[in-house]
């Protein structure tokens, strides 16, 4: 007893700086990060506008002659209103719902699976590494806009096609990146000490591999949200894209030869949202990046 | 809506105009077509970009006035909206309009603005009785390359091409074609004797006998082996095939030829491959081609703003009826439901929002034919918004309105979408129905829930444009095509009544009978609902002289146009 208080006694922890709270450490963050804060906000917007946009909109969506059609930004319609009269800016708020399933879904599933299967193949090789990346190539040589009108014509125009469709070319984005960073972390030290300590090949992946590839896989989803947003626009410019208020299908159509007659905020102002989370989701998966990769760190 | 392959004629339609769809002539006009690119409305209307220049019930605006001096050989440069899928007219209406107005003669046509038929290859035509008549043919030669090389055109061509053109399926004839022209007998090189199953009075109309598709006349030995026409193409027209880009940039000649002495007057017709409106318009404004179809009254004005006098701008009804087409059983069974929803729908709003103010209330016969309803009669029937009555009248029924209702409509297409949505609005706002929007592809859309009747309350689509009133009453048979009623609209009454007006063939009486007709199915709540029409606008370079507009298609067959650009 008496050893165990001199020893507690041989010791000033006042020495030792005090680990700072995580709101000082989001801070710090923050500061050396700005572009990434800015991302995460507009992520954040997003998500809160695709949960809650609906409610949030000064009108609903659809509504008609909610004004003079076509009237320009004003204080009672701030992104004025398109050809049926209905307020720009509530279609952009309720619009995000569907971009925000969109993305969310496509990168879930599509992003998600093509990540883990990466991982997958990389830690383990062989025959599970081989099906992935020859599963992967003949993907790539699949054009991804046959694919969605197969499965258009399949399943009907509906969300679940766009989302399936945008998942499956998200499926073998990133995948070989992880697989690559996998197989580096996979000859690591670490996991030959855990080898050799007895761990099974599983609980080496789970415990050690996967959370060491984990912010990787971060960085590139978010990144993939930018690029489920982008191909649903794309989709809808074609007048492929969903039938409910969407950024793209505002941007698209109708709304685009009016626009080029003058009536710029018909398409302006979606075009400005698809960027803002594109670039969004692009400059956090920049900042994440930095923060996590050793590497890059100031 | 009487036709027997109505809406595969528009598949086939929504190729030419969000894709083939070419100036012809930039003269005239699209007369069985509407065109129409970035708005895929199909009604030739506001969204129409491949037009050169539509039909209408104007005047020629830059006439061929007496003591001018024409300009001959010159060359028309025009728009093609998209790539041909084959040159064959018997392939799709696209290929077969572009050169069923020019490459190919006719008969006869029938004027929009007349009804009245005027011969074209025929020199005369007697009919002996309702189911007869006789054709004597001018004397005309056809392209001097093979395999006619240049021969007379006989009544032997006559009778395989139209034969022919009746048996074929993808070019969609109207049943006039299958279920009333017998056949033709050939007694003489220069006489054609049609024999009809039953009389039809509609039998010179242009969407019938007068069809520039059907009706092309074709050398007898292409006729019988029509494949020949995927590589080339060979008739009597005012021009001559000369070349294409696998179906685009085509190339037509004058035909030194042509039976009437002295036309066309131009030398070529060339059509370039412009997707893009916006591509269009600046090749428009740099006058790279001479003639452009405008997608609405904004982009008229935009352009008549910049371009000013040089331009020529034709703002025209389109012939396109925006129908509300429910059913006439089950739930919507009980015409007060139907009176109802006629009541609820406020077609002003849909003038303002759909066609941008630029449009016209319409019966089931739209206002550019004398056989619709007046304007008066319009506004007072099919054209009239009473919510308080159509609540009133919905409360007195067992109709179920916490039920959720559909719309149909065709994807993609912008202006589809936006009529379903206005509709919706009007009928969830003045009804308090709950409706949910069912965007459907264009082949599921029609062969499921057009033709097989699968909606349970609602679908809206605009009809086509056609040359004739008959069209558009064929709704109200018991039977459209073969096909039981696209709505369930059984009534004896209205099918008697749209039969018996196929068998007046005195104009006048017809007219009247049709008017009527119209009448009668407004007081019955026929499920057909029209609403509205829109305005087409197209604008021609003014150094395009000798157009003809607001003769339909008719202006198509114009050898009068020429360039004289100074």
């Amino acid at each position: 007893m008496a050893t165990k208080t001199a020893s507690k006694a041989a010791f000033d922890w006042a020495f030792v700086p005090a680990r700072p709270g995580w709101p000082r450490r989001m801070a710090r963050l923050a500061r050396q990060h700005p572009a990434g804060l800015f991302g995460l906000i507009v992520l954040v917007l997003f998500v809160v506008l695709g949960l809650f946009g609906e409610q949030l909109a000064p009108y609903p969506a659809d509504e008609l002659s909610t004004g003079t059609p076509l009237q320009g930004p004003s204080l009672s319609h701030p992104f004025g209103l398109n050809q049926l009269g209905q307020d720009v800016f509530s279609r952009i708020v309720s619009g995000a719902r569907i971009s925000f399933i969109i993305a969310f879904w496509a990168v879930f599933l599509g992003a998600g699976s093509g990540a883990f299967l990466g991982i997958l193949g990389g830690y383990f090789g062989r025959w599970i590494d081989y099906i992935v990346q020859r599963s992967g190539e003949a993907f790539a040589a699949f054009p991804g806009l046959v694919l969605f009108l197969m499965l258009r014509t399949a399943f009907g125009p509906n969300l679940k096609t766009i989302i399936i469709s945008i998942g499956i070319g998200a499926l073998f984005g990133g995948n070989r990146i992880l697989r690559g960073q996998t197989i580096i972390e996979r000859n690591q030290i670490y996991v030959e000490a855990a080898r050799a300590v007895g761990c099974s090949e599983w609980r080496i992946f789970m415990r050690h591999v996967l959370p060491n590839v984990l912010p990787l896989v971060v960085v590139i989803m978010s990144g993939a949200i930018g690029a489920a947003i982008l191909a649903e626009s794309g989709l809808a410019f074609l007048g492929l894209g969903p039938t409910e208020a969407s950024w793209g299908r505002d941007m698209s159509g109708t709304n685009l030869s009016i626009a080029r007659t003058g009536y710029w905020h018909v398409v302006v102002f979606p075009g400005i949202a698809i960027s803002l989370v594109v670039l969004g989701s692009n400059l956090l998966g920049d900042a994440l990046r930095d923060i996590w990769d050793p590497r890059l760190r100031k | 809506m009487e036709r027997e392959n109505y809406w595969t004629r528009r598949i086939e339609r929504r190729r030419l105009l969000g894709g083939a769809g070419t100036v012809a002539l930039g003269a005239s006009a699209w007369a069985l077509a509407g065109c129409g690119d970035d708005s895929d409305d199909g009604d030739g209307g506001a969204g129409d970009t491949n037009a050169g220049v539509n039909p209408g019930t104007q005047t020629a605006a830059t006439p061929t006035t007496a003591g001018e001096v024409i300009k001959k050989d010159g060359t028309y440069n025009a728009r093609q909206g998209a790539i041909l899928a084959s040159i064959n007219p018997y392939s799709g209406l696209d290929s077969g309009l572009l050169w069923g107005f020019t490459i190919f003669d006719h008969l006869w046509y029938t004027p929009l603005d007349t009804g009245i038929r005027e011969n074209f290859l025929a020199s005369s035509i007697e009919q002996q009785d309702p189911t007869h008549f006789t054709v004597k043919l001018q004397d005309s030669v056809f392209h001097d390359k093979a395999p006619a090389n240049g021969r007379a055109v006989k009544a032997s061509d006559v009778k395989a091409s139209l034969e022919g053109a009746a048996k074929q399926t993808k070019i969609s004839a109207s049943s006039w074609w299958t279920q009333v022209l017998d056949r033709i007998d050939t007694p003489d090189e220069k006489t054609c004797n049609f024999v009809l199953k039953k009389v039809d009075a509609w039998t010179f109309s242009s969407t019938n006998g007068g069809s520039p598709l059907a009706g092309s006349i074709i050398p007898e030995e292409i006729a019988k082996d029509p494949t020949f026409m995927d590589r080339d193409l060979v008739g009597s027209g005012r021009f001559q095939f000369v070349s294409h880009e696998n179906g685009a940039n085509f190339k037509l000649k004058r035909n030194e030829t042509w039976r009437v002495k002295g036309e066309p007057y131009l030398a070529n017709q060339h059509y370039k491959l412009i997707q893009e409106q916006a591509a269009a318009l600046a090749a428009f404004s740099a006058k790279q081609i001479d003639g452009v179809g405008l997608t609405n009254k904004l982009e008229r004005e935009q352009l008549e703003k910049q371009l000013g006098k040089d331009i020529v701008v034709d703002s025209v009804d389109s012939r396109a009826v925006w129908l509300v087409q429910t059913r006439a059983d089950g739930a919507f069974a009980d015409e007060r439901v139907r009176r109802a929803i006629y009541l609820a729908l406020d077609r002003k709003e849909m003038i303002t929002l759909l066609a941008l103010g630029e449009g016209k209330l319409s019966g089931a016969v739209p206002p550019a034919f004398g056989e619709a309803n007046t304007a008066a009669e319009v506004e007072a029937t099919w054209g009239k918004t009473d919510v308080a009555e159509a609540k009133r009248l919905l409360a007195a029924t067992t109709f179920d309105i916490s039920k959720e209702y559909s719309i149909k409509y065709i994807v993609p297409g912008d202006t589809y979408q936006q009529f379903a949505q206005i509709v919706k609005s009007q009928l969830e706002k003045n009804l308090g129905l709950k409706i949910k929007l069912i965007g459907e592809d264009f082949g599921k859309w029609l062969s499921q829930s057009l033709y097989g009747s699968d909606y349970d309350s609602f679908i809206t689509y605009p009809t086509l444009e056609y040359d004739d009133p008959s069209s558009y009453i064929g709704g109200y048979a018991k039977t459209i095509g073969g096909r039981p009623n696209w709505a369930a609209l059984v009534d004896d009454e209205l099918d008697g009544l749209v039969q018996k007006q196929k068998e007046i063939l005195d104009d006048k009486e017809r007219r009247t009978a049709v008017q009527n007709l119209q009448k009668r199915a407004f007081e019955k709540a026929v499920p057909y609902i029209p609403t509205i029409i829109r305005v087409t606008n197209a604008a021609t370079w003014s150094y395009v002289k000798g157009r003809v507009v607001g003769r339909g298609s008719y202006g198509l067959f114009n050898g009068k146009l020429y360039v004289d650009k100074g």
